[in-house]
């Protein structure tokens, strides 16, 4: 996780500001969408400002909502299937394992949008796969 | 030990009921993390009756009285910004939620057009809505009854007066619901009536709650007489459709059960209901509102995922319904059938199918109300799997990411999708529970 950091802050520099930076309260954020054609200059800036137009109070952020989707949400319910059906943890390490993906996921993906920690990501998708993967981990 | 245990469990629980008044996307996040604290601990919690007692006035408090307050002075509207989730936003992320009781406003206003009014000013709008006053004609997406049904009163008058009613007997469903309740169980079926949804509901009161109380009263009342039952679920999908899938459910349950009888009633019920809304302009119009993607932090359905993700993929919406299907199927083939709940009678079924025909199109959240009638099924012995990812699901229904406006900066929030995977889970559980309950256990020689 420490390591994602410090790539993110060696990035900085060659993506600009991050939406986190420069976000000025009430504008209101427009996604420009990037290609999902494995361009890794645009998913390694995912969340840099693009564009600020103070007069009409809009900033535009760069988003790749496939890229999004599927590593923020459909990666961990490809993690939740391998471990209810394949593969044997205890109950602890299930929550541990989840805990740190969704909370590197989120440093990737949302810290650069400035969005506080206490978000879907680390909350509503968390609390789904531990509490059933907890409980389908006791079964087995 | 244990006391000062007990008392750590009964502090913290009031002390989230009291965020329900202070800042209620804070009550979300600190209240499903205590349910989860509750789902998982061994131990039971003692509920005495003085607990009971302040639970209910603070329920009763949340359900009435913060919503009344802001009609009786003006300058009480910020409490009623507080109980607000930050969902409840449109037009381009300007907050709303000053609009006191808004989707019984409009009912009441489509009626009123009915008869001789020409003009309505909405009460209480937020600065966005001053200039926009609503003009009859004014319809509402509701059936086509509602074109004949007259009001000639006040709307504002009729919206305050309806509502407190609505909202008192919706107190008096929970108290009928929880009091059988001990311990954990009556925690957790508490917080589910100030889930997320139902605030919604409460907070827009719209006219799912009238719907709510009716299949309430007359399936979970008065469901031993049939007639009566069938014949206010068939006044019920006059006004919204949705009720046509409880009718369905008898038909199939009457006919596997060998009741013929009871069958040509379903039968007859439900063929003029699907005349009823193939015949009328007006509900076929409403028959759009499932053909549009609706943002997903304040709706859920399958077909309105499958049509974001069509978006987003540039694939054709029935590819990704048809992935979507094999993703319930594949929780399907992972839930243990010993972890799911089997104590569902005729009228909770009927509920399961209610939510499953929802669940495929695109409904707004606020109709997860109907839920809140699988409580007693699902509490019915120990806290089980179907109880907890029902809580879940309600509890991320509107969904947290877009509540955190404080907290979360983007305020347009549209093209960020998010996939509930709750609600396909429990979609599985529901499916599963009714393939148990309608075909396997009745096709078993033991039974």
């Amino acid at each position: 996780m420490a390591s994602v950091i410090v790539g993110l802050a060696y990035l900085k520099p060659y993506c600009g500001s991050y939406l986190q930076d420069v976000y000025v309260s009430d504008f209101q954020i427009y996604f420009q969408q990037s290609y999902f054609k494995f361009d890794f200059n645009n998913l390694l800036c995912h969340g840099s400002v693009l564009d600020i137009d103070i007069e009409n109070e809009v900033i535009t952020v760069l988003f790749n909502a496939k890229f999004y989707l599927i590593v923020s949400q459909i990666f961990l319910l490809m993690f939740f299937i391998v471990q209810i059906k394949f593969v044997i943890l205890d109950t602890k390490k299930v929550i541990f394992i989840y805990i740190f993906l969704s909370f590197l996921i989120q440093i990737i993906f949302n810290f650069n949008f400035g969005i506080n920690l206490l978000n879907e990501l680390s909350i509503q998708q968390l609390i789904f796969f531990i509490s059933i993967g907890v409980f389908l981990n006791e079964t087995k | 030990m244990k006391l000062s245990k007990l008392n750590f469990e009964m502090y913290a629980f009031f002390g989230i009921m009291s965020l329900l008044f202070l800042n209620y996307d804070l009550f979300v996040a600190a209240a499903l993390i205590y349910i989860l604290f509750l789902i998982f601990i061994k131990y039971e919690i003692e509920v005495t009756t003085i607990f009971k007692f302040l639970t209910y006035i603070y329920v009763i408090s949340f359900f009435t009285v913060v919503r009344l307050l802001p009609i009786v002075n003006k300058n009480y509207l910020p409490i009623w910004n507080r109980i607000a989730q930050q969902n409840y936003l449109i037009g381009d992320g300007y907050f709303l939620s000053e609009d006191i009781f808004l989707d019984l406003q409009l009912t009441l206003f489509s009626m009123s057009c009915n008869t001789n009014q020409l003009t309505y000013k909405i009460r209480y709008s937020s600065d966005y809505l001053d200039t926009k006053i609503l003009s009859c004609p004014y319809e509402t997406p509701y059936g086509n009854v509602l074109n004949f049904i007259k009001i000639n009163e006040n709307i504002w008058q009729s919206t305050v007066i309806a509502g407190t009613i609505l909202l008192f007997l919706f107190f008096l469903v929970y108290l009928d619901i929880v009091k059988d309740f001990e311990g954990k169980k009556f925690i957790l079926s508490t917080l589910l009536f100030v889930s997320p949804p139902i605030n919604f509901l409460l907070f827009r009161l719209n006219i799912d709650l009238f719907i709510f109380f009716m299949v309430y009263i007359f399936i979970f009342k008065l469901g031993d007489k049939f007639l009566l039952k069938t014949m206010a679920l068939f006044a019920a999908t006059l006004v919204k459709f949705y009720t046509i899938a409880i009718i369905f459910f008898d038909l199939v349950n009457n006919v596997l059960s060998k009741r013929y009888r009871y069958s040509l009633i379903s039968i007859a019920a439900f063929a003029i209901s699907i005349s009823y809304l193939l015949f009328f302009d007006s509900n076929t119009q409403f028959l759009d509102w499932f053909n549009r993607p609706i943002e997903s932090n304040i709706n859920f359905g399958i077909f309105n995922d499958a049509l974001y993700l069509s978006q987003i993929f540039g694939v054709s919406w029935f590819i990704i319904f048809c992935c979507l299907t094999l993703l319930i199927l594949g929780f399907i083939y992972i839930i243990p059938e010993a972890k799911i709940s089997h104590n569902l009678n005729e009228n909770e079924l009927s509920i399961m199918t209610l939510f499953l025909s929802m669940a495929v199109f695109s409904n707004f959240d606020y109709r997860l109300v109907f839920l809140l009638l699988l409580i007693k099924p699902f509490l019915f012995k120990k806290i089980n799997l179907s109880f907890i990812s029902m809580t879940i699901f309600m509890y991320t229904s509107p969904s947290l990411l877009h509540a955190y406006e404080n907290y979360y900066k983007i305020v347009r929030n549209d093209e960020i999708f998010f996939l509930d995977f709750s609600f396909y889970f429990f979609i599985a559980i529901c499916s599963k529970t009714m393939w148990i309950k309608l075909f396997k256990l009745r096709s078993s020689p033991t039974n």
